[in-house]
């Protein structure tokens, strides 16, 4: 069976961003610029630890800024797939919420164009680290908080939605492993219990959960046309 | 609009606009010289986005430009699915899909500093994409031209027609567009046009993509 362009946003969405992680993290190692280690286990390295120095900063650059485009792409499938299947429309609410995730995925486009060997050394870029952090946390909180609140959205509606059985269910477990991390994180830093290694580790779950949950999707869009919307205007006469 | 056409809007407005915005920051940083590009030649796309804030802009702004180029191939392949052959059409995204890679890989190496910078790879990609890009929009432009005699409607046809006669007279009277380190002021003048007249034809689209159907 042919991959609809809609599959094709959703692997590309998850699969990119992952790879890109993971050679951008061997190209530091074997740079000597970060510690072999698991980082997912370990918290010994941050995934920005391993785009600043060239080569592995180039790859981290372009990977990274390309998949936010393409999450914007997965957020623009969702909200006409949902115009699609879900009759009435959605609500402002669900639109909204594209939004603000559309605009998270942006700040991840700044948040890594200013990474590389001109923030070495930190003390003297003070203001580009500063930037890329607050960028940083800004797309992960407001993407996750969205795709949570997607999830919820998606569970309500599961019937409507088509979106029973596995399909709810892979996206409940990656949501609910995400508000985990994101609550440990908030109590933590709320009590000044923050350690190097939790920051590290949260770090790159929830970048890596993140980019999964775009995968979720796949199987909800086998027969999801983009055009579906104007097919339906042009039979009722008010397009085309 | 449709996903086709949201595709080729972003192509065009996000390519040029980021070329747009990143001159303007650089002339008011003083790190580019302040003329008319497409008239003076006192600078090439390239310098103008290597340093200071400008940098930031351009790199980012044109890698993300590459995915939308990457995906208007894909779109263009489908809407002509009904009138082109697969080896055509393979061929024809094979060469724009290559273009907007190396043009990825030749922004996403750029440094601040000229001397750090990976010459090698940005010329290559530079290079890669225009003439990926001239050989696509050419086979593009044949096969528009090919299923419109069948009856095909294309409403861009000749604003299309324009354009790829303007690419071909650049590449016939001046020996294409050929980046380099340092170049003529004639070789940037023909760069800055190039460019213009390709992101010209992404937005071409719009007008053609009212209804298209993305089913593979």
């Amino acid at each position: 069976m042919r991959i609809t362009v809609p599959q094709r946003v959703c692997l590309v969405a998850s699969l990119v961003p992952v790879l890109t992680f993971a050679v951008s993290y061997l190209l530091s190692a074997s740079g000597a610029h970060v510690d072999w280690c698991n980082p997912y286990l370990d918290g010994c390295t941050t995934i920005t630890a391993t785009g600043i120095y060239y080569p592995a900063a180039y790859v981290l650059r372009a990977g990274i800024v390309s998949s936010a485009v393409v999450f914007v792409l997965w957020w623009y499938c969702t909200h006409i797939w949902l115009k699609d299947v879900k009759d009435p429309d959605p609500g402002w609410g669900i639109k909204l919420l594209i939004w603000i995730a559309s605009l998270a995925s942006l700040t991840l486009v700044a948040s890594m164009v200013v990474l590389g060997e001109n923030m070495v050394p930190s003390s003297d870029h003070r203001g580009l680290w500063n930037f890329h952090s607050i960028t940083a946390v800004v797309f992960f909180v407001f993407t996750s908080f969205c795709q949570i609140i997607m999830t919820l959205y998606m569970w309500r509606h599961r019937d409507v939605l088509s979106t029973t059985g596995f399909r709810i269910s892979a996206k409940m477990l990656l949501a609910v492993i995400q508000a985990l991390i994101l609550l440990v994180l908030i109590v933590a830093v709320t009590l000044g219990k923050e350690t190097e290694w939790l920051i590290n580790t949260s770090e790159w779950w929830i970048a890596t959960l993140c980019s999964l949950f775009y995968l979720t999707s796949y199987s909800d869009w086998k027969t999801f046309r983009l055009t579906r919307t104007e097919q339906k205007l042009a039979k009722t006469g008010d397009a085309l | 609009m449709s996903f086709g056409q949201y595709v080729a809007l972003s192509s065009f407005v996000l390519s040029m606009g980021t070329i747009a915005i990143t001159y303007a920051v650089a002339i008011s940083q003083g790190t580019a010289p302040v003329c008319n590009p497409f008239i003076d030649g006192c600078t090439d796309i390239t310098h103008t986005g290597m340093k200071g804030d400008a940098g930031f802009i351009f790199r980012g702004g044109m890698v993300a430009a590459c995915v939308f180029f990457l995906f208007w191939w894909q779109v263009m392949a489908t809407w002509l699915k009904p009138v082109a052959g697969n080896i055509s059409r393979r061929v024809m995204v094979f060469f724009g899909m290559l273009g907007a890679i190396g043009l990825l890989a030749g922004t996403a190496v750029l440094l601040p500093e000229k001397d750090a910078t990976h010459w090698g790879v940005h010329v290559r990609g530079a290079n890669l994409f225009f003439q990926g890009m001239l050989i696509a929009l050419t086979i593009n432009y044949v096969l528009i031209f090919k299923a419109r005699k069948q009856g095909f409607n294309v409403p861009s046809f000749w604003f299309k027609t324009l354009l790829i006669g303007l690419l071909w007279f650049q590449f016939i009277a001046f020996a294409g567009v050929t980046i380099g380190i340092e170049m003529s002021h004639g070789k940037r003048i023909i760069e800055w046009w190039a460019t213009a007249f390709i992101g010209c034809y992404f937005l071409s689209a719009w007008w053609d993509w009212k209804s298209v159907r993305l089913t593979s």
